[in-house]
């Protein structure tokens, strides 16, 4: 016997549908509940609304902190300690030969960026990994405005901040020894290269600061002082002029790690010398979702304060055949 | 059957290590669609025929019998209600028994009895309440409410039996408590109103009465539901500091409240008609969480014939950006001072009373200040009768030496009486 969550109805086991108001029994079914994140009461205690009715925490969205390993690459996004929702979101996926790595980190100013993340990290992951190697670059041009389409047909009404978000996208295929990496990238979203004791940044950031850097005009400190040095200067969204990234495609040597992360992590590791030495901090054995993790925790323990999502791969030599 | 909603103010933002959650409840009531669901009403008159009422030549019980007929005239057909005449004991003296259906009939033979009343005796209030209390519990299922005038002191009972006799009261009716002219006791009289979830006011002179009665039988007339609480529940470890009614008037409820679990507390707010409004100010203090966490400071129920409804959250949230956490929010901060003028002006009245003059210039001038800042008109104009006023902007005044005993009574009885955000300077 089931009872139809919405009209108390006895229904037959086996039925799919209420007989009496038509309900979808299992589409009704209540998403599974935990215990309580911070006190552990039974999750019978956590209320529909996601409240601890013994200590009153929030319970996190689902959002709030996603995980998904592959063993050699993996990614973790998180809320972070300030904001109150998270904006970013991420997405790894194995190639025949690689990996692909998306991360978009919605714009915390403009409405609703969530949805410009999503949507975005959705539609590129799809078309990055199955992409031709030998055309990787046009995918990754190509995956960009497909993405600005789907966020455009997401962005319902005209608003003067509407929905927006940064995206780094990453291709690294192994060929023998070497990898090929390809990286397409709008805003201040980043890829390193970390390898041989040092961090290489793939990535420049299309910000102010960085403009200004470029032009020269001005001191590092005065840059570095200046409230808009964060403020991104390319990104996907309706108010956004060019949506083609900005592209570089290099080789390495292997073995090396990529690390893809938003600027929820970088903030607290902003130089190559940083990333390095809080990369390889869990030694040369930690597995990738547990650096994701504990990268993700140490900019939380910095304070937390944008979403932060990290993408770890580790790429090794081809074995000989 | 009345509808009710609530809006929270409050920064929810606390700083690491922040335990201390404020924040400002408006409780709304709309009238429900269907009025013929509404709670019956029953209203006890208790009118003071002591032998003082005879003072100035008879105007004092001509004005009672006058108001009373015209409280009388003002109930709505259908409602029960009965009088008490109240001496050094208390006399129905109508019905004789149980309660009478207000119509055309039961109104004139209820005010030709009024007509007849003679003032004689003594002032025992204790035997008054018993008596109002002993008909109110007859009729569970109505709203029970209770206009109590007095024109004297307690003086012939003792204090321990006026108190047991409010404690026996209480949940049984609502008690608006009006005193004429300034020999009675303005502590005693709110004792029995916030006991009963009643106000407190002075009617200065008999010719103010019929008007005040009118007025507050046109009130008891509205009410829709009886016996309504304000249900809160907060998080284990927590501890509610205060929650007060803080308009129309400030009535602390943390003394008041009743243990429905572990967790979860009942505050009774009395009854309440189709569109009304009142703020509460919540204080609790809860387990701090770390920066970042988000809690629940409290979730506010309206709770009515022994069903609860979600109305509000009032939630925390940690924070190291001071910009949050410093922010005040205005509802709050608002009723913190009106708070604060109330009790200047208790205060004030106290030392001045006492004959500490420095004391009560400070806290009057103090009051002055407060009232001129959220815009209190009220107080500031009943503030002036008692003060000379300098400067309302520093506070600046000398007290007055001639002042009107009922003037003095009149600051002390509406000093709790607060006004809305906005309407300050």
């Amino acid at each position: 016997m089931r009872v139809c969550s919405h009209c108390g109805e006895d229904c037959p086991a086996d039925a799919n549908w209420c007989e009496a108001c038509g309900t979808d029994l299992d589409a009704a079914v209540q998403p599974p509940k935990h215990p309580c994140v911070s006190c552990n009461a039974p999750a019978v205690e956590v209320t529909n609304d996601g409240w601890c009715q013994v200590c009153g925490t929030k319970q996190p969205a689902p959002e709030d902190h996603v995980v998904a390993d592959h063993g050699w690459f993996a990614i973790v996004s998180d809320r972070g300690r300030v904001h109150r929702s998270n904006e970013d979101a991420g997405a790894v996926a194995a190639r025949s030969t690689g990996v692909a790595v998306v991360v978009c980190d919605g714009v915390s100013s403009t409405d609703e960026s969530q949805h410009a993340s999503q949507n975005a990290v959705r539609t590129i992951i799809g078309r990055i990994e199955t992409a031709r190697s030998t055309g990787v670059d046009q995918a990754i041009v190509q995956a960009a405005a497909d993405a600005q389409t789907e966020i455009l047909r997401v962005t319902s009404r005209p608003t003067a901040e509407p929905p927006s978000c940064t995206m780094v996208t990453v291709v690294a295929d192994v060929v023998g020894t070497q990898a090929d990496v390809c990286v397409g990238w709008l805003g201040d979203s980043r890829a390193y290269w970390v390898a041989d004791g040092m961090a290489t940044q793939l990535t420049r950031d299309h910000s102010w600061a960085v403009e200004q850097q470029d032009l020269g005009e001005l001191d590092q400190a005065t840059i570095e002082a200046d409230k808009r040095a964060h403020s991104i200067t390319r990104w996907l969204g309706a108010d956004s002029h060019d949506v083609t990234p900005e592209l570089k495609a290099l080789q390495f040597e292997l073995p090396g790690t990529l690390v893809v992360c938003s600027d929820g992590l970088w903030n607290y590791a902003p130089t190559e010398t940083d990333m390095h030495d809080l990369v390889v901090a869990g030694g040369s054995d930690e597995l990738a979702l547990t650096r994701a993790e504990r990268l993700v925790a140490f900019a939380n323990s910095q304070g937390g304060h944008d979403n932060i999502t990290v993408a770890v791969a580790y790429l090794k030599p081809q074995p000989a055949s | 059957m009345a509808d009710f909603t609530a809006q929270v103010f409050q920064n929810e933002y606390l700083p690491a290590g922040g335990d201390t959650v404020d924040a400002v409840i408006t409780v709304n009531s709309a009238a429900g669609a269907d009025t013929a669901s509404n709670q019956g009403l029953l209203e006890v008159i208790i009118v003071d025929m002591s032998g003082s009422m005879n003072e100035d030549g008879g105007a004092k019980v001509r004005a009672a019998k006058a108001a009373t007929a015209v409280a009388i005239d003002t109930l709505d057909d259908g409602v029960e209600f009965a009088i008490i005449a109240g001496t050094d004991k208390a006399m129905q003296v109508f019905p004789r028994s149980g309660t009478a259906v207000a119509d055309a009939a039961s109104r004139n033979e209820a005010k030709k009895i009024v007509k007849r009343l003679r003032a004689d005796g003594g002032t025992a209030i204790g035997t008054w309440l018993r008596l109002a209390s002993s008909i109110h519990a007859t009729r569970p299922h109505l709203i029970r409410h209770s206009l109590l005038l007095t024109d004297g002191k307690n003086q012939h009972e003792t204090d321990d039996v006026l108190q047991a006799s409010i404690d026996a009261s209480v949940g049984l009716f609502q008690c608006d408590c009006r005193g004429l002219g300034v020999d009675w006791n303005v502590d005693e009289m709110r004792l029995i109103a916030n006991a009963l979830l009643g106000t407190v006011d002075i009617i200065p002179g008999p010719g103010d009465m019929e008007a005040e009665f009118e007025r507050i039988i046109a009130g008891v007339n509205k009410k829709q539901v009886a016996d309504v609480a304000l249900r809160l529940w907060s998080p284990k470890g927590a501890d509610i500091e205060f929650l007060k009614q803080v308009s129309p008037n400030i009535d602390d409820l943390t003394p008041k409240a009743v243990a429905v679990d572990a967790l979860t507390d009942d505050f009774p707010l009395g009854a309440w008609g189709g569109e009304e409004s009142r703020d509460y100010h919540l204080r609790v203090k809860i387990p701090a969480g770390d920066v970042g966490d988000e809690r629940l400071g409290a979730r506010v129920m309206l709770a009515l014939d022994g069903q609860a409804e979600p109305i509000a959250l009032v939630r925390a949230v940690w924070t190291n950006d001071e910009n949050l956490s410093t922010r005040i929010n205005r509802e709050v901060a608002h009723y913190t001072g009106q708070a604060e003028l109330a009790d200047a002006i208790h205060d004030g009245l106290a030392a001045r009373a006492s004959g500490d003059d420095d004391t009560a210039t400070m806290k009057l001038g103090r009051a002055v200040q407060l009232a001129h800042e959220t815009g209190n008109e009220d107080s500031v104009r009943l503030l002036q009768k008692v003060v000379d006023v300098d400067d309302p902007k520093t506070g600046t005044v000398r007290l007055r030496k001639q002042v009107d005993d009922a003037d003095a009574m009149a600051l002390d009885v509406r000093s709790t009486r607060t006004v809305r955000v906005g309407k300050g300077s």
